[in-house]
């Protein structure tokens, strides 16, 4: 019978152990990986495509992965109902709200389910709660989209290849401007009279901007209207005693127009004037007999004038002012 | 009914012989598996000289093969922006595959031709029929320990062949680029699923089994004459890595029926 020596039982011990352990470290370390001896929930997500996701693929809250997918099973016929397992710690950070959806990591990668951040308000999940989906999009349906934009890619090629051929057999502005000499003159002419135009634009509002200038910061009317307080008071005045006087005068011109009426009137003098053949007589005779007064009197007065008793007070400067007078 | 054998060639015949011959041997190591005595100390004794000793020789060729793989596998991963996934393509293709393959083979070249050699040397001294008349069971004591033994330990030289290869790895990948340990570690074990590991660990007991079993069965039947030593030594190798890969292949078909 072979019998091994104390150190070589060791040793041989030893290394059985360290196997033992090596393996069951590792079997640890997977099983933490996939959330087997941790605190876990589980929640649930139907989708009616879960585009190949596969038992065991990760789960990822804000990029990081939190659990794992326990189980795929059909629900209906389009329905598939995925069971997670998500550590507890996670799902104190998951909201009811929030949204399961299928990505891939990377081109060629796994599938994982992704959840979104829900609302910060929102109560977060519970064990046995299920989320909302979001389906993802399949791979018919980005071929679909790669297939329009191609067609679309195609028929501006053939669009081009259209305006190209133009351009060449000098059909249009462009294709004219470029083979026809005289036409591309014209072109520079044109681009000439713009360029002149905008040359006057140009100077145009330069001399509006200094015009600007001065209205705001010069002495003339206008710019100490915009700024001198006291006038601009003082315009208030006058804008105000306007305003007085045009009141008082539509208040004369009313009066007029009254007194115009009362003088149209048949009871008015003007009206009796014109319309009563005796009154008028009347007036003509008394009119006669006051220019008559008024000759009379003007022989009084020159009759007074030549008396001797006057000229003896005022003769030195009766004399003078009819000096003054014949000058 | 009898088969008409005078038509087989005498090559498919050997095989055949050979083939029905281990099966035997194998039931007669089930049968006695179960039947004191138990000699445990000679288990620890194999285990050690057929096991421990064979550490050094996997863990050189492991810590190669995870180098080697490394190096061959960067620049395509390069062509395809892919450098970051190395640590997990080699662990995956070092866990599931290359680990207990490679550490299965070469048990049954340096195992299987010491079992062959010393099974074979005894069998032509007579020293198993000297055990016979003794009164001891020579099958329970030469055969069902020396294949308990190393059905024991190629698993656990898979498990250190494993781990070797993948510091290989890490020191291949640091050769040309910088990745932390850590970060090496969580790439390599974090793409890695129960599914690559278990029926990895499993199929190497039936390595060391197969390796043991046909090397013992090689050795018990060895010719007479010196001559017969070698053959037996040099047949155990052969047959012994020809029944890994048959048992790798059927694990593969086995192990992706239960997973799918």
């Amino acid at each position: 019978m072979s019998k091994l020596s104390t150190s070589k039982q060791l040793s041989l011990g030893a290394f059985v152990a360290l196997g033992v352990i090596i393996a069951i470290g590792v079997v640890y370390y997977l099983g933490t990986k996939r959330q087997w001896f941790g605190d876990n929930i589980s929640t649930y997500t139907y989708f009616n495509n879960v585009s190949g996701l596969q038992a065991g693929n990760n789960i990822r809250f804000s990029g990081i992965n939190v659990g794992t997918v326990e189980r795929i099973r059909l629900a209906s016929d389009s329905t598939v109902l995925v069971e997670m397992i998500v550590s507890r710690e996670a799902s104190g950070f998951i909201k009811e709200d929030s949204r399961a959806s299928i990505e891939s990591d990377g081109l060629m990668g796994n599938k994982v389910v992704s959840i979104s951040a829900g609302s910060p308000d929102a109560p977060h999940i519970e064990d046995g709660d299920t989320l909302r989906s979001r389906s993802p999009a399949s791979l018919d349906q980005v071929i679909a989209s790669f297939k329009t934009t191609s067609d679309n890619a195609n028929e501006l090629t053939k669009n081009l290849r259209d305006i190209s051929e133009k351009i060449q057999n000098s059909e249009g502005l462009l294709g004219k401007l470029l083979t026809d000499s005289a036409m591309a003159g014209r072109f520079e002419t044109t681009l000439e009279s713009f360029r002149e135009t905008s040359l006057n634009t140009e100077r145009i509002s330069v001399r509006v901007s200094g015009m600007a200038r001065d209205m705001q910061y010069g002495d003339g009317l206008i710019p100490r209207l915009l700024n001198d307080s006291v006038m601009a008071e003082n315009l208030s005045h006058t804008m105000d005693s306007l305003s007085y006087a045009s009141r008082n005068l539509a208040s004369t011109s009313r009066k007029l127009e009254e007194f115009a009426d009362r003088l149209n009137n048949e009871e008015g003098a003007v009206n009796l004037l014109l319309t009563d053949s005796i009154f008028a007589n009347d007036l003509e005779k008394t009119l006669r007999n006051v220019k008559d007064g008024t000759t009379d009197l003007d022989e009084l007065v020159q009759t007074v004038n030549e008396s001797w008793l006057l000229n003896l007070f005022n003769g030195d400067k009766s004399k003078e002012e009819d000096k003054k007078n014949k000058k | 009914m009898y088969m008409r054998t005078d038509a087989l060639p005498a090559s498919v015949k050997d095989f055949l012989v050979g083939l029905a011959g281990i099966t035997q041997f194998a039931g007669k190591f089930f049968r006695n598996f179960w039947r004191p005595p138990f000699e445990i100390r000679e288990v620890f004794y194999h285990a050690y000289s057929l096991g421990q000793k064979s550490l050094l020789l996997v863990g050189i060729t492991g810590l190669i093969i995870g180098m080697v793989m490394t190096i061959q596998m960067r620049p395509t991963m390069e062509q395809f922006g892919a450098t970051s996934w190395l640590p997990a393509m080699v662990s995956i293709s070092i866990i599931r595959e290359i680990g207990p393959v490679l550490t299965a083979l070469i048990c049954a070249g340096k195992i299987g031709s010491t079992i062959g050699a010393e099974l074979g040397s005894m069998k032509v001294t007579e020293q198993i029929d000297a055990m016979t008349v003794s009164g001891t069971n020579p099958f329970n004591y030469l055969v069902t320990t020396r294949v308990l033994a190393v059905t024991i330990m190629v698993p656990l030289l898979t498990i250190y062949a494993d781990i070797i290869a993948l510091f290989g790895s890490y020191a291949a990948m640091n050769l040309e680029g910088s990745v932390s340990f850590k970060l090496f570690i969580d790439q390599s074990l974090g793409s890695l699923l129960f599914s690559d590991m278990v029926p990895a660990l499993i199929k190497s007991f039936f390595f060391g089994f197969a390796i043991a079993l046909v090397s013992c069965h090689q050795g018990f039947t060895a010719d007479r004459g010196t001559s017969g030593v070698g053959k037996a030594a040099n047949t155990a190798v052969v047959i012994s890595s020809l029944f890994v890969f048959v048992i790798d292949l059927l694990a593969v078909q086995i192990t992706q029926l239960i997973i799918s």
